[in-house]
């Protein structure tokens, strides 16, 4: 039975020591400033990388370059990743292209689109840190809670037939987030280097000690489940009628992370708990935050995210305690619908006469090439931008006068082969892994065309070319690019060697199971060789390889190397 | 057993209050009390090994990327020193496999990582030890710990490797080998208590070991009879796009251990390139193989040319014994024409040149006799003998200069480069006692130095630290860029965190064009004041030209602030240390 009485009254030093961090950090202070101006190292020293997370900033370096670095008795090659706070993705041009400008200025590999509709900069030192905080601020944006114990960057999903549902799905997105990020001043003193009275209270939701984990909120808009609702720790599900925005299903507890080498770590789908007013959704999302907050597990950071407070507590608990912090319980969820969660690529027009074009982004990586075209196109683009939660980019607000114009733009810098790409391609997502990330165990971004290239000729041998079957790429369990939602997923156990991981379905409501483990290309090849030739033989009209899987239970008959067996 | 049994280093009013406060303990805070003690042990005992008695000390080498075995190496230490087993804990990315030839126990204890690869750290270890060139292990008595995870098929392996190849180098195994999956505690637990029945106790109190003195001998190598020793690291430690790159040199000492200090130098007797000494005895005809004298010592022309004789730089004899030999009115001219215009001849040309431009028949012993002598080179020791006394370090910088039309590379840098490991070469000591540290460790310093100016600097720390000092030292220290040429900047953070590098400040030119050494230093012309008002010493290391001006801006700073001569003044309190070339 768990001690219902929080963990917040726990004496400090018996939590995690990263609980003991954010508390003496004076409210994400830390040392930073002093670190910055640090010559020894081009690094952050001590704890504060961990603090710098809650600024949206991620210390890193090149991972290849370690040993030969050693032997030059010089630390490794330190870097930051530096990533936005992008609520719903939306942009505009001009954004778009200060954004381009700071990455030539300050960042290596061009600009990132991630799996959460955000942008991120890589390979950023840490003297120009400042330069490109402030160049953001300049452009109307900052890094705040884009990582750390918090809450994330709110993604939304979107609906051309339903534009102004959208408008207005869009508008609660960017509340929330603003709604939700951490108050305290720190941000700007460290970063602009403004002198800022700190408020008697400067974390009157948070509290000093922040969230045992982080905290993922998103909003889709049926029938798209473009940004993977039942993997948020906390969804919002739009109901319509009529064309008219009745409200949202919420759903809680989702989340991908696991650790291969414990059971009582796994990945989880969101439960659809109820219904609630649109007005309402702000001020619900800080609701549920501050039940996570007050039992999240601050001991254990492998059990601390909401997904284990919801198993730990049980669901009915949840929504009791959800009940008296309300004051209200809630309404019965009403019926929704998903149909896919990829993205729809090229030209699609809205229900308001606008035009849009979603264009394929591999990896979500815009750089070299690309990044020039892009360039060019949008010195003469005047519509928006919206990042999709499939690391593509989609040109929206596009007159029905100017559609033809922007068409021509992008054949001409041979960008239009990118709304038709191959379909396969579309659904496929990988995170960055090797040689940045300091968790990755395997290639993922770096391995991806050789993937798609040993899969597409796979799928060519069967006959399945046009079948899209969603793909994801990981470099570790811990599940970035949301792998436990595909219907075929790796994720990185060493150097060439992959969990594999079938079965989730095509529009992301259910999870994926470990099919085998350790697998290098080889065994990925022949393990789906006779899969994929059953499924060409044998599927019904239109159905997807996850659920042809199940129905034919071929992932019960096969036996299962666990990791951890 | 009673507690007056128990032999202790203390006095009896110590002892009295120690076991009163024992007393008072509950068993979860005694236990916190041993390991805080133990772990207190580990901080305070230098990383090195100690000079004295470190052959029969059990050294405890753990490999790991997530500390799992730094952590089991703690712990086994604390049990050690419970048990009255005198122990080290290194980190397998500091232990060199020599140096496990002079230790008679050992414990390793190290991860896998992924797939059956050692722990990145460990990887220049694992190398050497799983080389051609691991030493033999005859007296080690040794015992593994393997972690792993057992959901890799190659799990464990990098212990099992160790295990396997510490007895295939003569070691003998003292218990079995333990494996242990993810769950490690107990099976670690199991080993360690079989490890201890394993291991002598020392009987004296871990703290009682007097510190050996390294014996004072008179006669150590010279410049007449330099020592002979062996490369075992030439390592490029700046960029690799660079056009004078500088590398990082280890050289094995062997005993009698040589007398340097920190500040001091060695002479190195370099030998000329082979190119060079061919085109010279084509230049003057001769096979090489003729023998010639050199100091009274016999020996063949081409060995003569290649280590004795400087084949650069001519000399006025040289230009005598060119016109006698042959029909050169224009040698007879410049002879003729006085010192001056010889010296302004000689700058133009080297002895490759006129050997081309006065060809000549010489007899092999006149040639030999008719050059200069080839000078050994200075080289700061990089770092500090009493530290580790069987490695000397130094820190060389490619050298080229313009000669003419062509570009002519630096004899003995070049030399210095090429070496590889395991090829020997000629050095003695050099002492340079106006560069030594002041007697009083105490007394700041400020360390301004200049590319390979840095190398006596690392000796510094190394000693200091070594010896438990905790002296204020301000680094200045200028390279060309941050990220490819901050030399020996783990080591400098070394010293910071041994709490010696108390300021530190850069100036890197292609980072920040435009400021130079003395530019930190003018910026913080008040600190600097109260550094010398703490009576610090200014040490200036590096390039002649660069730190000449830095000195010449501080003294005209310092002057103006603190009144005329007073640089002056600092200079005759020989607080001023130069070591420019």
């Amino acid at each position: 039975m768990v001690e219902r009485s929080g963990y917040l009254n726990l004496p400090l030093e018996t939590l995690h020591a990263n609980e003991q961090l954010k508390a003496r950090s004076q409210f994400l202070r830390g040392r930073i400033a002093e670190g910055l101006l640090d010559p020894l190292t081009g690094a952050v020293p001590g704890d504060d990388p961990l603090l710098m997370k809650f600024h949206g900033i991620y210390q890193q370096d090149d991972r290849d370059r370690r040993p030969e670095r050693r032997q030059r008795h010089l630390e490794p090659i330190y870097q930051f990743m530096v990533r936005m706070r992008i609520p719903g993705g939306l942009l505009e041009s001009e954004q778009w292209r200060g954004i381009d400008s700071l990455s030539r200025r300050y960042a290596e590999r061009g600009i990132r689109i991630t799996t959460r509709q955000t942008i991120q900069f890589h390979g950023v030192r840490k003297p120009h840190l400042r330069a490109l905080i402030q160049g953001l601020r300049d452009l109307g944006l900052d890094t705040i809670a884009a990582c750390g114990d918090d809450s994330r960057g709110v993604v939304c999903g979107a609906n051309p037939q339903l534009s102004h549902v959208h408008r207005q799905v869009a508008a609660l997105a960017r509340a929330t987030s603003n709604r939700l990020i951490p108050r305290t001043t720190a941000y700007p003193e460290i970063w602009y280097r403004q002198e800022v009275a700190p408020a008697d209270n400067e974390e009157p939701v948070y509290g000093d000690l922040y969230l045992p984990r982080k905290f993922k909120v998103g909003y889709a808009i049926p029938p798209v489940n473009d940004i993977d609702v039942y993997g948020q720790d906390l969804g919002f599900i739009a109901v319509v009628e009529d064309r008219r925005l009745l409200g949202f299903n919420v759903c809680v507890g989702g989340g991908m992370g696991q650790l291969d080498n414990r059971d009582d770590s796994y990945p989880r789908l969101a439960e659809q708990i109820g219904f609630i007013p649109p007005d309402q959704a702000p001020a619900f999302a800080e609701t549920v935050m501050m039940i996570q907050r007050d039992f999240g597990d601050r001991q254990d950071r492998h059990r601390a995210r909401f997904k284990y407070t919801l198993d730990n507590y049980g669901t009915a608990w949840f929504i009791d305690e959800l009940a008296s912090r309300r004051g209200v319980p809630l309404d019965p969820a009403r019926p929704v619908q998903f149909e896919h969660n990829g993205d729809f690529l090229g030209w699609q027009r809205a229900d308001d006469g606008q035009w849009q074009a979603t264009l394929y982004i591999e990896s979500g990586r815009v750089d070299g090439p690309l990044r020039e075209q892009l360039q060019g196109f949008f010195q003469q683009y005047g519509g928006r931008v919206r990042l999709t939660t499939n690391q593509n980019l989609q040109l929206t607000d596009i007159g029905d006068y100017e559609r033809e114009q922007v068409q021509w733009r992008l054949d001409d810098l041979d960008l239009s082969w990118r709304l038709q790409p191959d379909s396969q391609a579309a659904h496929t997502l990988s995170c960055v892994a090797l040689p940045t990330c300091g968790l990755a165990m395997a290639e993922a971004e770096r391995y991806t065309p050789r993937l798609l290239e040993v899969f597409g000729r796979l799928k060519a041998q069967y006959g399945l070319d046009t079948a899209p079957i969603t793909l994801r790429l990981t470099g570790c369990p811990n599940g970035c690019a949301r792998p436990y939602l595909a219907e075929i997923a790796l994720t990185g156990r060493a150097p060439g060697l992959y969990n594999l991981y079938l079965g989730g379905s095509f529009h992301g409501d259910r999870l994926a199971r470990l099919y085998a483990g350790n697998i290098d290309e080889e065994g990925f090849i022949s393990l789906l060789a006779p899969l994929l030739e059953r499924f060409a033989a044998q599927r019904h009209d239109d159905e997807h390889f996850g659920d042809f899987l199940l129905r034919k239970q071929l992932l019960d008959t096969t036996p299962v190397n666990l990791n951890h067996a | 057993m009673t507690a007056q049994a128990t032999p202790h280093p203390f006095a009896e009013h110590q002892w009295a209050t120690i076991l009163q406060l024992l007393d008072g303990f509950d068993e979860r805070q005694s236990l916190w009390l041993s390991g805080y003690l133990a772990g207190r042990g580990q901080i305070a005992t230098p990383a090195a090994i100690g000079p004295a008695d470190s052959a029969t000390k059990l050294l405890i080498a753990f490999g790991t990327e997530t500390d799992n075995s730094r952590r089991l190496a703690e712990t086994l230490a604390g049990k050690c020193k419970a048990a009255g087993i005198a122990a080290d804990v290194m980190d397998l990315a500091k232990v060199r496999s020599r140096q496990l030839a002079k230790r008679e126990y050992l414990a390793i204890i190290t991860a896998t990582h992924g797939d059956g690869d050692p722990p990145e750290p460990t990887l220049s270890f694992y190398e050497e030890l799983m080389g051609d060139g691991a030493p033999a292990l005859d007296g080690l008595r040794f015992a593994v710990l393997a972690l792993g995870d057992s959901s890799y098929e190659r799990f464990c392996v990098t212990g099992q490797e160790f295990d396997q190849r510490l007895e295939a180098l003569g070691g003998n195994r003292l218990i079995p080998r333990q494996d242990c999956d993810v769950d490690f505690a107990a099976p670690a637990a199991q080993w360690m208590a079989q490890l201890l029945e394993q291991l002598p106790r020392t009987a004296a109190a871990p703290n009682g070991t007097a510190v050996a003195a390294v014996p004072a001998t008179a006669e150590g190598p010279s410049k007449s009879q330099p020592l002979t020793v062996e490369v075992l690291l030439n390592q490029n430690l700046s960029s690799p796009l660079r056009a004078h790159p500088i590398h990082h040199l280890e050289l094995a000492l062997d005993t009698p251990a040589l007398q340097l200090e920190p500040g001091d130098a060695v002479g190195i007797l370099v030998e000329n390139p082979p190119d060079l000494v061919a085109a010279i005895l084509d230049g003057s005809g001769l096979s090489g193989e003729q023998p010639v004298t050199i100091d009274g010592t016999a020996m063949p022309l081409v060995q003569a040319l290649r280590q004795h004789r400087d084949l650069t730089i001519p000399s006025s004899r040289f230009l005598e014994t060119w016109q006698a030999l042959g029909d050169a009115p224009r040698l007879a001219e410049i002879i003729a024409a006085g010192t001056k215009a010889q010296r302004a001849f000689l700058k133009e040309h080297q002895i490759i040149d006129l050997l081309d431009r006065f060809p000549a028949h010489p007899q092999p012993q006149q040639l030999v006799d008719s050059l200069r002598p080839l000078q050994p080179r200075l080289y700061d020791a990089a770092n500090s003998l009493a530290a580790q006394g069987d490695e000397l370090h130094i820190t060389v910088k490619a050298f080229h200069y313009p000669f003419g039309q062509r570009q002519e590379a630096g004899i003995a840098s070049n030399y210095l480069l090429a070496l590889q490991p395991g090829d020997q070469l000629q050095i003695y000591p050099h002492r340079n006692a106006r560069f030594h540290l002041p007697e009083d460790p105490k007394l700041p310093l400020i360390l301004i130095g200049d590319g390979t100016g840095i190398a006596p600097y690392r000796a510094f720390f190394q000693a200091l630290a070594h010896a438990g000092h905790e002296t204020p030292c301000w680094l200045v220290f200028a390279e060309h860029s941050f990220e490819e040429d901050f030399l020996y900047q783990l080591d400098l953070q070394q010293a910071r965190d041994d709490g010696l590098l108390q300021r530190i400040d850069t100036v890197f030119h292609q980072d920040q064009p435009g400021r130079s050494l003395a530019t930190p230093l003018l910026e913080q012309a008040g600190v600097l004041e109260y550094w010398l008002i703490c009576g610090a010493h200014i040490y200036l290391c590096g390039d002649k030209e660069r730190l000449e001006a830095c000195e010449s801006q501080l003294q005209a700073q310092l002057d103006t602030m603190l009144g005329q001569d007073h640089w002056q003044q600092l200079a005759k309190a020989k607080r001023i240390h130069r070591n420019l070339y």
